[in-house]
């Protein structure tokens, strides 16, 4: 212990000693742990970590795998029906079956409204997760019993601590939540934000309150609809009961309700095709430890990507690491022999070099976690809506914590044991004796191979961050197929207040014209869903005169819009007539379709006039009046789908009004105080959310591969630059260590500009023997990630080319310096000690 | 200056500046070497020898007087004209042999053809037709650690004949050699003299000093006093 003391006492010693050593070395890896460590931030909240919930690892959600007949708001939603069955029939897996379902919804309290993330939660659903509360108590099964007879609320912490600054005394408060009134009941426990991870929960309401909840969609996805699925269902498996087993265990309980879910009158117009593909579904159970996984499914890949890059960056500098020690190594080898001579055992000099190498990663796990923090809040504010709502902290926690020092402990074996053991090679006598006759060449293999690594990981980094850079180019070069620069887009839900049909309808038509007075304003139109959001939605349909093969998909994409709302979009209606206002009433008979719809159904016939149904024949027609060229719709990465535009006048369903507001040119955001005004002259109750220009809706929907992009063009760059300095500093020491040769060279006759080539010829070679291996490298790994590329192949010669110009022009700059310093030795200075 | 005089000094002084302090390393020098001749430099440590070298190879300018070559002023030539001529026309012996660690006695031979126009067939003529000189043929592919001193200074001595130049420098050639080595060296370059080659040779052996044919003594950075080497004195006799 005495001997570890007097060990630590040393490398501390012998640290200070070379500030400036430790400077460098400490903040070289800071870059490479500070990037691992924040992509290790986000890549755990976002992939690994579980709910903060009892027992997360047996949390299994439910999911309908397979072919599904009606509406629903993904594969991992089901009916309400559905899931009362689910809980009254699987006793024998779960030890409990809840359901959730989380929605934006409109809340107001001391005489304000705002948008809140609402989670409508079954009545087991905390006493399932395990999750108590911080204040009062939380929704329990008898606040779920009977529907639209529980006004109960809980508040989610953070919303309790923001909105009503933490006060003790809410319980019992009334609030508004859609228009109807709740009572707090208690504040969940602290650190529990529901179960969504892009959206926490801000106020949790008893599921069975639905019919006084999201109203505008409460006539379709009801608590009594088996055609209608949108609540999420997990349960809580019992101990010894695995995924696997649940789901065998289920499968004869799932095949009788698909039985039964057949005979239900909503489906008793479906085909006989219909309901084989029907029968086919089977209940699949998944890990349900961290809630529902959407979201996170999409952003998994990219981030193991991003960790796999800031991997490599970290490699780069534990390279750049390594061979500054090896360079310190060589400098006080007579220092080791000296220690050797007086009989330290190589083990325990190995244990103080290693040490040293320890302090340096400790300094660096420091400055690396400051560093992760920033660019994580930094990272966090290029996600699709900023960091609000979304459930990532960057300040690092206990994993954070152990994650980084983990990494720096092992990197200090990376970088400290090779510097280590080749000082450990010193021979005393022979160090410690005068140097011989001949004269040390270029030849110092470790440190180049050391530096050819970073060359190669450098070059594979880039050609990556090419590919990527490359890929958002292409997106954002994609036509949308409608203008984007002129128009302001925002949100309003007044369904949330309590608004029938008629009087949103009522309310948009009045708010349209009125924008459509401010002076700035060319042209208003309102649409169900908002483009380039990441959401659609899409109906089976039936049309008139086609006969669909078996399996075929008649799956077409829907919005509901407004007269003006092409024009606002600059989308011109090439056939037939765009809506008008008298386009109204409480059934859809009239269409808009795009091309792509009627080249399918009609090939080079008119669409005009032709007939098409929303599920059976008993549904009432619509009539094809308009054709629209082909648009982008969910975001600009899918591919254009059929599209049909029913009138919003028509659309009693329509709980959201999606505005887009064209203007005259100039920055669309100057109406936006015009069109505030307006609205709470129309309605202060009803709330604007989501307001901005499309400009800023097209960037939002390129947020995942803009992050990508941005943080492999970092990793990149600094990877270049990492590369540049180990280049320079082994040109440096490569040339100090050559003074007298060069001379030699000087002396025989070389001209200036000869020593300048062979200096940075090194360098070059050195990047040429890298490249060798690094570009089939690169377009291997790009094949990996292929699916993250657009419009660009993972062996795009230019990229490539491009990478390695670049960091070819890096290698020569790093050699020049050097190169300029060996082609001015003096002949005589070299070799003085003659 | 006749028409043998291969070099010739003019009043050549050095002075150093460091440190605000001057300090003359050379102070006058009036030297004259003829073609063919041997010239060993005496001295003791400190009093100018190696700078006289310098100045001589090329490496190093005076800060006054005049330094003829082979009937060219060299003095005020640029950098890269007095490389030139390094490479041409002088052929440097080192005390450390100063062979490089990393590459064949062949390439080290090779070393000062290679900053010249030329093939490597002519290359590889000269550097074998050198190590035949030396004695040394026999040892292409050998790293100099693979070789004993002598050895080496015979490889150093082959890449100072390669490229033909008008003048050997050696300074201290055997300062690094045992007795026996450093007598086959001064063999060496005995029979190189006997074959026509001009050398000026530093040195603080006496005995070495006395093979030449004269020796100039510097003291204080002065010549101080030339004398007829005993071979010269030897075929007076």
């Amino acid at each position: 212990m005495g001997g570890l003391v007097q060990d630590l006492r040393y490398a501390a010693r012998s640290i200070a000693k070379a500030p400036g050593f430790a400077a460098v070395a400490v903040l070289t890896l800071a870059v490479g742990v500070g990037a691992a460590t924040s992509m290790f931030t986000l890549l755990d909240q976002v992939v690994l970590r579980p709910l903060p919930v009892k027992e997360p690892r047996r949390l299994a959600q439910l999911r309908w795998e397979g072919s599904w007949c009606c509406s629903n708001t993904g594969s991992a939603a089901w009916t309400y029906p559905l899931y009362e069955d689910l809980k009254a029939q699987t006793g024998d897996v779960f030890e409990e079956v809840f359901a959730r379902y989380n929605w934006p919804a409109s809340f107001g309290h001391g005489g304000e409204t705002v948008r809140i993330s609402l989670e409508m939660v079954t009545g087991n659903y905390f006493q399932a997760l395990g999750v108590g509360a911080a204040l009062g108590r939380t929704i329990g099964p008898d606040d779920d019993v009977h529907a639209d007879g529980h006004p109960v609320a809980v508040l989610g912490y953070d919303f309790w601590q923001e909105r009503f600054g933490g006060r003790r005394d809410v319980l019992g408060e009334k609030i508004q939540v859609d228009n109807r009134e709740f009572e707090i009941i208690g504040v969940a426990a602290r650190g529990f934000r529901g179960m969504t991870f892009q959206s926490a929960a801000d106020v949790f309401a008893p599921s069975k309150m639905k019919p006084a909840l999201s109203s505008g969609w409460q006539s379709s996805y009801n608590l009594t609809t088996r055609v209608s699925r949108w609540i999420n269902v997990f349960g809580r498996l019992r101990p010894g009961m695995t995924l696997e087993k649940a789901e065998a265990a289920l499968a004869p309980v799932f095949a009788r309700l698909v039985e039964a879910e057949l005979q239900d009158p909503g489906r008793q117009d479906m085909s006989e095709f219909g309901r084989e593909q029907f029968r086919k579904a089977t209940l699949v159970v998944m890990p349900g430890f961290q809630g529902p996984r959407n979201v996170r499914d999409k952003l998994e890949t990219p981030l193991w990507l991003m960790l796999g890059m800031s991997g490599l960056l970290l490699a780069i500098a534990c390279a750049n690491v390594a061979n500054l020690l090896i360079a310190r190594g060589a400098a006080r080898q007579r220092e080791i022999a000296v220690r050797l001579a007086l009989g330290v055992g190589r083990g325990r000099l190995l244990r103080q070099l290693l040490l040293e190498s320890l302090m340096i990663a400790g300094g660096a796990a420091a400055a690396g976690l400051l560093l992760a923090q920033w660019t994580t809040r930094f990272l966090l504010l290029m996600l699709p809506n900023g960091a609000d709502g979304v459930q990532i902290q960057a300040e690092p926690d206990l994993r954070v914590l152990a994650f980084t020092i983990g990494v720096a402990a092992v990197t200090a074996v990376l970088f400290g044991l090779a510097p280590g053991l080749q000082a450990l090679r010193v021979q005393p006598a022979e160090t410690l004796k005068s140097q011989g006759g001949s004269i040390a060449g270029g030849n110092f293999s470790v440190r180049k191979v050391l530096v050819g690594a970073q060359v190669f990981l450098s070059l594979v980094l880039l050609a990556g961050a090419g590919l990527f850079a490359h890929t958002l180019l292409n997106l954002q070069n994609l036509d949308p197929g409608f203008d984007v620069e002129p128009n302001l887009v925002f949100g309003i839900e007044p369904a949330q207040n309590g608004y029938t049909a008629e009087r949103q309808q009522a309310l948009v038509r009045e708010l349209r014209s009125r924008l459509g007075a401010l002076p700035a304003v060319e042209e208003v139109g309102v649409a169900l869903v908002r483009v380039l959001s990441g959401n659609e939605w899409d109906n089976n349909v039936k049309v008139a005169g086609y006969e669909a093969k078996d399996g075929e998909s008649l799956n077409i994409h829907f919005n509901a819009v407004s007269p003006g709302y092409f024009g606002a979009l600059g989308i011109p209606v090439v056939e037939g007539r765009d809506f008008n206002n008298a386009d109204r009433g409480e059934k859809m008979s009239v269409a808009i379709v795009n091309e792509k719809f009627a080249k399918y159904f009609f090939q080079d016939r008119s669409a005009i006039g032709r007939i098409f149904r929303l599920g059976g024949d008993d549904d009432p027609p619509i009539e094809i009046v308009g054709v629209i060229p082909d648009v982008r719709y969910e975001g600009v990465r899918d591919d254009i789908p059929r599209q049909m535009f029913v009138p919003y006048d028509q659309a009693s369903f329509a709980n959201l009004a999606e505005v887009f507001v064209r203007t005259s040119g100039g920055d669309p955001v100057r109406v936006a105080a015009g069109v505030r005004q307006i609205m709470r002259e129309l309605d202060p109750l009803v709330p604007i959310f989501d307001m901005r220009p499309m400009t800023v809706q097209l960037a939002q929907s390129l947020s995942t591969e803009r992050l990508i992009a941005f943080l492999a063009a970092a990793f990149g760059l600094t990877a270049a630059g990492l590369c540049a300095v180990g280049l320079y500093g082994v040109l440096s020491y490569s040339v100090t260590r050559r003074t007298k040769e060069i001379g030699l060279r000087l002396a025989l006759g070389a001209e200036p500009w000869q020593v300048r080539r062979l200096v940075a010829g090194e360098a070059l070679r050195l990047f040429a023997v890298a490249a060798v291996f690094a570009l089939p490298t690169a377009f291997g790994a790009a094949r990996l990630v292929e699916s993250q590329l657009y419009g660009i192949q993972p062996y795009d010669p230019t990229t490539l080319l491009a990478a390695t110009v670049l960091l070819g022009a890096v290698a020569w700059l790093a050699g020049y310096g050097p190169a300029r310093r060996a082609a001015r030795t003096e002949p005589m200075q070299a070799l003085r000690f003659e | 200056m006749t028409d043998s005089t291969l070099i010739r000094l003019d009043g050549v002084r050095k002075v150093f500046y460091a440190d605000e302090i001057e300090t003359h390393a050379l102070s006058g020098i009036h030297l004259e070497i003829r073609r063919g001749e041997f010239v060993s430099i005496e001295g003791p440590s400190g009093c100018g020898k190696s700078t006289l070298l310098a100045i001589l190879g090329l490496l190093d300018t005076p800060t006054d007087g005049t330094y003829e070559l082979n009937g060219k002023l060299v003095t005020g030539l640029t950098a890269r004209d007095r490389a030139r001529i390094r490479n041409r026309e002088i052929g440097f012996i080192f005390q450390a042999f100063n062979l490089i660690g990393d590459l064949t006695v062949f390439e080290n031979v090779e070393l000062p053809l290679t900053y010249r126009d030329l093939g490597a067939r002519d290359r590889k003529e000269k550097v074998m037709a050198a190590l035949e000189r030396v004695g040394m043929s026999h040892r292409l592919k050998h790293y100099p650690a693979q070789l004993s001193g002598g050895q080496q200074q015979r490889v150093a001595v082959a890449r100072a004949l390669a490229g033909d130049p008008q003048i050997l420098l050696a300074d201290e050639p055997t300062g690094n050699l045992d007795s026996k080595n450093g007598e086959a060296v001064m063999d060496l370059l005995h029979e190189l003299h006997a074959n026509g080659a001009t050398i000026c040779m530093v040195t603080h052996d006496p005995r070495y000093a006395a093979a030449a044919d004269r020796s100039v003594h510097l003291f204080d950075g002065q010549v101080v006093e030339e004398t007829a080497g005993r071979r010269a004195a030897q075929e007076v006799g």
